[in-house]
This record gives structure tokens, sequence and C-alpha cells, in this order.
């Protein structure tokens, strides 16, 4: 039966051939392919983009299912229950965050079936991460026509327009990200979006239950009771940042953010932020996988987060009276706030956007994780500095490999020289 | 003795090999000349349907240079010459003479200190073996019979194979005569070329090689690291230094030593050829001695049971090696036949799997962390062809230190500036970025593309 259905795709005759991209991608990813080699080397790597994008996907997975459980429990916590248990939050979460990534995977796919479609190419596997990677870095609460418009500005302004995956300069993941976060500032950078309440008010000014809530209504009616009820503010921790050096009157800074929220919870991932984005260890737990099976370098890591702690160890030596309380914060918060770890180990390392050069991803991370904290500290304005950074130094890649290239290629002349 | 690293390269271990004994094949009384399987040969065909022939009597010569000669495989009467597409040569078959009518051409041998330089030359082409010596880098035949007379020549010789199933010619040496004839051959050769680099992997030397080393100041022996593609020439080449433009670097097969050592110490040339049938698809791989120019199908007879289409067959090496049928005749350039499954089967949820079970050098799979002593190998492309994702494990694996995806995507466009930047010509092909491609792109082709568009263009 579904051979046949792929013998009429291909055939390029019917309705069926009109969906050949889509069919056919789904077909070699469920079966591996019946290919042969045409010439020498007359066998193949067992390796395939197809692993390569599964293993990161696999990498993914423990950012998203603490993403998922982190949302549920913001979401009690923004109405005081403290006292839910895994199962509750777990579920409440899913109802934020699987449809997001659902709609992801959807309308991405279907941009990239479409373009593949035109082109008369298959459709390329590296959407596989794109599709998830995007709705982990957005907020729990976008509205879903939002989150449509960014996918598809990413897939098709970010992607298809180069030429496919491959081809592309930037992370079409992060570029996605990148245009809610200057189209609709307000959804993506405001105090207290980052958490999502399970009611909303409605035009008359009612509060209503959501619908996409497991949340019981008489939790709710509890929580509209009683307003003085202590509960999460909602607040990320760089929002917090930004704002306290507006505000603060003396005191040291990393001190303020610490009432709010511990270095130990920003590691661990119990604050309000993006969906996948939260948990630090989660994010190193995602690069021990990653880089075990050898699919990110370990190169762009290391050096993103050695860029980070170089420049806020720079900022920090350089404060004084004169300068903002931003210059104070210490390079541990700077590490755990935020998107850093997750940038640095999820997307600075996709390796169509990084450089070629194991030497010049060194150089690129540093250039990023230096990047990042100097967006941070001297621009409040924008308190999330490492999509910028990320989608900047993409931009530089080209450059760094240029002259890298030209070094290695005079440093071998001099090894193999033979006069 | 040091031991010479080298960045990149695998070590493959793979079922089917053959194991240590050498066999004498069955000859069959029909064998043939085939030209060398290189596209673009241009044979000059100097015998006709009916003559006869005798062993070591030049059949046709390559038309670009009358010194790249080809000589008959055996005494007898050519019964046919076949002609493909352009009138390219095909094969020219000779029905082999009984032992009382057999005949074959003497070559002056007397005493070979006293055969001058030039001599000993004019019987290397003569006889064809000319032609068996190739030049790194190019990897072609030698350009002209004056420039193998200047004396600034290396000569490159490998005793062993990293690449899978290549008969190992140590086997042979097991039998003293074929030892003796390679240290002849050596002394010959010692005497038209600067230094001759003979390399082999961690294990003693033959007492005669080694003898011969000691004799000869120009013999020079190297151990290196047993991985592919530790044989290749030019990888020798760039590790021991010796790429330079005043210098013509060689190569041949370490059995080419021993056709020279029995051209010179015999006066004729020799009969047998050394190969390795091999591969998952043949039930007991082993070496073979064999008849020059013998059919493919009678030597794959006993050891295949059924060569349809399940199977591929291929001269050489896995990686390097070239496609042949059953109804070809044996080349000289080929040092195995390997069978091996053609995998068309859709294994489902692939990608999913643990993958104990894949050969692999990235760690993309299990299997890199609890590797198997063998693995089944099939000619399954394990996937599409891709873009490339400039994930950079072709840098990692090129033994050379080139950059193999810069120089695929300079040969796509034919900008041959960059190319010639980025050294193509120092290319080995040795294929192992092709192998290793997660996006399955044909690398290795595009680079040689690459360099037959530089030498077109001049």
């Amino acid at each position: 039966m579904w051979d046949k259905i792929i013998e009429q795709a291909k055939s390029g005759e019917g309705f069926l051939s009109t969906q050949r991209s889509l069919l056919c991608a789904i077909d070699s990813f469920l079966r591996r392919p019946d290919l042969v080699t045409k010439r020498a080397p007359h066998i193949r790597d067992a390796s395939d983009l197809k692993r390569v994008m599964v293993l990161v996907v696999v990498g993914l997975l423990p950012c998203t299912f603490f993403g998922i459980w982190n949302v549920g429990r913001n979401v009690y916590g923004s109405i005081g229950v403290y006292d839910c248990t895994f199962a509750e939050a777990f579920l409440e979460g899913s109802m934020h965050v699987l449809p997001l990534i659902l709609i992801s995977y959807t309308v991405g796919g279907m941009c990239e079936a479409f373009f593949a479609q035109i082109k008369g190419h298959e459709i390329a596997e590296g959407f596989l991460v794109t599709g998830l990677l995007y709705p982990l870095v957005c907020p729990p609460t976008i509205p879903w026509w939002m989150f449509v418009c960014g996918i598809m500005f990413g897939v098709i302004i970010g992607k298809e327009v180069f030429g496919g995956t491959g081809m592309n300069i930037m992370n079409p993941a992060l570029l996605s990200r990148a245009f809610l976060f200057f189209a609709y500032p307000a959804q993506m950078s405001g105090d207290d979006v980052w958490v999502k309440k399970p009611f909303y008010e409605n035009l008359d000014g009612d509060l209503v239950p959501c619908v996409w809530t497991t949340v019981k209504v008489d939790q709710i009616n509890n929580y509209l009771c009683s307003k003085n009820i202590d509960v999460v503010s909602g607040q990320t921790p760089l929002a917090l940042a930004s704002e306290l050096s507006s505000t603060n009157q003396g005191g040291d800074i990393n001190n303020l953010i610490n009432q709010e929220y511990s270095l130990s919870d920003m590691f661990l991932g119990y604050i309000p932020g993006s969906i996948g984005e939260t948990s630090t260890l989660l994010c190193l737990v995602g690069a021990c996988v990653i880089v075990l099976t050898n699919v990110a370098s370990y190169q762009t890591i290391l050096s993103v987060f050695a860029g980070g702690i170089i420049a806020s160890l720079l900022f920090n030596s350089c404060s004084s009276s004169n300068t903002i309380d931003l210059f104070d914060i210490s390079f541990k918060h700077h590490l755990v706030m935020g998107g850093f770890s997750f940038g640095a180990v999820f997307m600075a390392t996709d390796p169509v956007s990084s450089p070629l050069h194991k030497a010049s991803r060194w150089i690129y991370g540093l250039m990023i994780g230096m990047l990042c904290v100097v967006i941070r500290t001297v621009n409040p304005a924008y308190p999330e500095g490492m999509m910028l950074a990320i989608l900047f130094i993409n931009i530089f890649a080209p450059l760094i490999d240029h002259y890298v290239t030209i070094y290695k290629v005079n440093d071998r002349k001099r090894r193999y020289a033979n006069e | 003795m040091n031991i010479i690293n080298f960045r990149g390269g695998f070590s493959f271990s793979m079922k089917g090999g053959p194991d240590n004994s050498v066999t004498h094949a069955n000859s069959s009384n029909k064998v043939a000349l085939v030209p060398p399987r290189i596209p673009g040969f241009k044979a000059k065909v100097i015998v006709r349907v009916g003559d006869k022939v005798s062993l070591g009597q030049v059949l046709f010569y390559n038309k670009k240079n009358n010194d790249l000669k080809f000589s008959s495989p055996a005494s007898g009467i050519v019964s046919n010459i076949t002609y493909g597409n352009k009138r390219i040569l095909q094969s020219i078959e000779i029905n082999v003479a009984n032992k009382k009518n057999s005949s074959y051409i003497k070559f002056s041998h007397e005493n070979i200190d006293q055969l001058s330089k030039n001599k000993i030359v004019d019987n290397l082409i003569n006889s064809g073996i000319f032609s068996k010596i190739k030049t790194y880098p190019g990897f072609d035949f030698i350009e002209s019979k004056e420039k193998f007379l200047d004396d600034n020549k290396n000569l490159f010789i490998s005793l062993f194979s990293s690449e899978p199933h290549i008969a190992d010619i140590y086997n042979l040496f097991e039998n003293k005569i074929y030892e003796k004839l390679f240290a002849d051959g050596l002394i010959v050769c010692s005497k038209i070329f600067k230094t001759i680099n003979i390399f082999n992997r961690q294990r003693d030397y033959p007492e005669e090689i080694n003898e011969c080393s000691n004799n000869l100041e120009n013999v020079k022996l190297h151990t290196i690291e047993n991985k592919y593609p530790a044989e290749n020439p030019g990888l020798q080449c760039l590790l021991t230094n010796s790429l330079n433009k005043s210098t013509m670097n060689t190569y041949a097969d370490a059995f080419v030593i021993i056709e020279i050592g029995h051209l010179f110490s015999k006066g004729f040339v020799i009969q047998e050829r050394y190969l390795s049938i091999s591969g998952s698809g043949v039930k007991n791989p082993t070496n073979f001695l064999v008849k020059a120019g013998q059919p493919i199908k009678n030597l794959l007879d006993d050891l295949v049971e059924n060569l349809d289409s399940d199977y591929r067959l291929i001269s050489g090496g896995l990686l390097t090696g070239k496609k042949i049928h059953t109804s070809d005749y044996l080349s000289d350039g080929d040092l195995s036949l390997q069978v091996v499954k053609e995998d068309r089967e859709r294994t489902s949820l692939v990608f999913f799997r643990l993958g104990l079970n894949s050969l692999t050098m990235t760690r993309n799979w299990l299997s890199a962390l609890f590797p198997k002593s063998e693995y089944d190998v099939s000619t399954n492309n394990n996937g599409e062809e891709r873009a490339c994702i400039q994930c950079g494990y072709c840098y990692d694996v090129c033994p050379t230190g080139l950059m193999p995806s810069l120089l695929m995507k300079s040969a796509i466009i034919n900008d041959i500036e960059k190319m010639e930047y980025l050294s193509i010509d120092e290319c080995i092909e040795c294929e192992l970025c092709t192998f290793i491609c997660p996006s399955k792109i044909e690398m290795g082709q595009h680079i040689k593309n690459g360099k037959e568009f530089i030498k077109k263009e001049g």
C-alpha cells in the first residue's frame, strides 16, 4: 500500500506527485533508501545526516521535558499553588508546549515541503532540529499566530531563499526568534509575559479560565478571592537585572538578583523564561550527548563559555560608580541567566552557520560569548544578548574561515616544504 | 625503528578477508590482455587475429606515448580483438599454446652488474613493466623515457595494504623464491632510482630485504602506522617530505618488483600474478597465484555460489577499486577481486537504532564505543545525497591535511586558482572524505573532476 503511494508520487503524475517531497521525506525517514554506491568508494560510513539530526534532537530532549514541566509548574505558581505534583505540572505544561512544537513542525515542515516540491529537491533533515529548537527559545505565552509568523519567516527568509539547508548563513531557529523579538517586542520582552496564567481577561473585563488548561476552577477562584498570595512574578532574571539597574539606589546587584532567584535555582532552571532554555544543567547534559556523539564541536561550546567569562570579568574590573549596575553582574550569573547556555550548546554549534575549521570555531565561540555579555551589559534595552550575538557572529563565520584557511594553507606548505 | 604516524586515516575491520595461505588457481586455456582501466586510454594494437604471439611480446602500446607498452600474458595465437564504443580497445584474447609450442621473448640478463642503466630501462619498456610504474602527483603513467632516465627520482613500495582485503605480499614471501626475486628486483631498481622507500606496517622485514637495504645505500626501510591509507604512495611521499618539483616520485606494487626481479634473473617476464579473492560473498576468501589475463568467471566459479545482481564485483580495494563484470579478464592492476553484497534492503527506522553493527568513523553510533572485530559491509549508500552542512568530518579524516570540502566546492565551480591554492594535486585520492561524508557527497569524484579540468585547461 505504502509502496504504491510512493511509486505514484515518484512517477510524476496524479495528485500524489504534487506531494512527492513530503511523501518521499516520510518514506526515507522511516526506511533506509535503497540507493547503492555508484563508484569508489564502494562502501560508505553508516552515519547519515538524518542520524546526525536525530542525535541533536536526542540531546534536546532533556531540555524539552524539563521545559514542559517548568512551564506547568510556573502556571500553577502564577496562582500561588506551589504543591502541585509532578504529573499535574507536566500535564499542564504539555497543554502549552506541545501545541507549539506541533505547530512549529507542521507549519515549518509545510514551508519546507513547498519549496522542496518547487525545486524538485528532497526535504532536508535539518528542519528536524530547527522545528524543535524554535519552540524551545520562545516564551510559553506567545500567541499561536505570532509563533506561526516567526517560523515561516525563519524557514523562508532564513533558509529557503539561500537554497535550503546547508546554504543558510544564519541559524533559522534564531532568526525566527529575532523576527518575533523585533516585530512583536511587547510579547517577547515584557516584564511578566514569561509565565502563563491559567485564566485571561475577556473584553468585559471578567476573568475567564483558559481552554488549554488543566488547572481546576476552584484553584483559580481561590487565587482570585485572596489577592495577597505570593505568586511567581513572571519576570525573567535578565529582565529583573535590567530593571534593578535602573531603579537600584545602591547595594550589590548580584545579591539583589539572588533575593529573587538563587544561583542554584537559575542553574537548575526553576525560573521563568523561554520554554527550553532555563536549565543550564540540562543544557550541559545535552552538550554531553551531542559532543560525545561527534555531532557538535566542543570547541564552540567551551569558547562561548570562555568568552562570556572573559567579557564579564572585564566589565566587572572596569565598573565604577559612574557605570550602570549591570557592569557588576558576576560571570556566574551571566552563564546561568537567560539563553546563554542553551545558545552556546545548541545554537552556536549549528554546523551550517558556524565556521569550518576547528581553529575558527574557537575564535567564533569566543566572539559570541563576549558579544553576548557586551549586549547584555551596555544595552539594557536588549536584555537577552545571546540571540543577537549568535546571529551577528554567524555572519562573521565565513570571514573567520577565510583567514584561518589562509593561515592553514601557509602552515601546511611550510610543513611539507622541501627544498 | 621509528614508526611514522599520520593524522586522520582509519583502521577498517570487516568480514571476508583472505587467510594467510597462497593457492595456485587453475588456469584457463584462453587468456586476454586488457588495457588499463583508465578512462581516455587509447591503445595502438600491433598484432592481428591469427598471429602467433610469445610470452612478453608487445601487443599494443599507448597512442600518446610509445614507451608505454603492454605485453602478452601468455604464448599462443590471437583469437579475438574486441573494441568498444569509439573503437576503444576492450581486450585481446589469446588461445594459449600447449607447453611444447610455447615460446617467450628473451631479455638480456647475463649479469645485472654489467647492464647499463639505458639497457635496464629498455628492458623494462619492452617487457611492459615500465607501464606498471606510476607517478605521484597525478597517479599517472611516466611521461617519457627521457624523464625516467633522469637521475632524480624516488620509488615507493609498500609491503602491506591497510585497505581491506588486498593480498598481503608477506604470504607470498613464505615461498623463498619470491623473496629472492623481490630482492633481485630491488637490486635492479637501486641502479636506476635515487632512493627506494619501502614501507611496512609494524612487523619485521624479510631477511633478504633487510640484507638488501644493508648492502644498498639507496634502499630505505620505513615502518608506518597500520591504518588506511598508509600504503598510499602519495601519503608516503608527503610523510617522507619527498614532494619536490625537481624530483619525480614513482611508485609500484610490491609484485611489480618481483616481476622486475624475474625479468632480470630469468630473462623473461613472469607469467603469474598475485591477488586475493575475497569479500563477504566469497566462500573461502584466500590469496591466489594465477596466470595473468585469466577470465574472471573462471576464477570465481568455484568460490562464489550465485554471482548475480545481488553481488558487486570489485577489482582492487573497497575504497579505491573499480566495478568490473564477470565477463571481464584479469588486468594487471588487479590486486584483489572482491565480491560484496549489493544491499538495497529498506531497513526500517535505521536512524533510531543503537547501531552496534554499523561501520563508522564518526561517533554517531554505539559501535564507536563497542567496536566489533569484524563488520559485515554492503554497498548501501546509507542515505541520500544532500547539501554540504560543513560538519568538518572530512577535515578530521584527511590524512594529508588538505581541506576536502573547500576543494570539493572549488572543483564544482571549476575555480582553478582556488584549487591550486589549496594544493589539489596533493590529494592522494584515498576517498576517506567520500566514505565519511554524512551528506553522501561524492567528494573524491568532484576533486578528481577538478584535477581533470586543470589538466585539460593546462
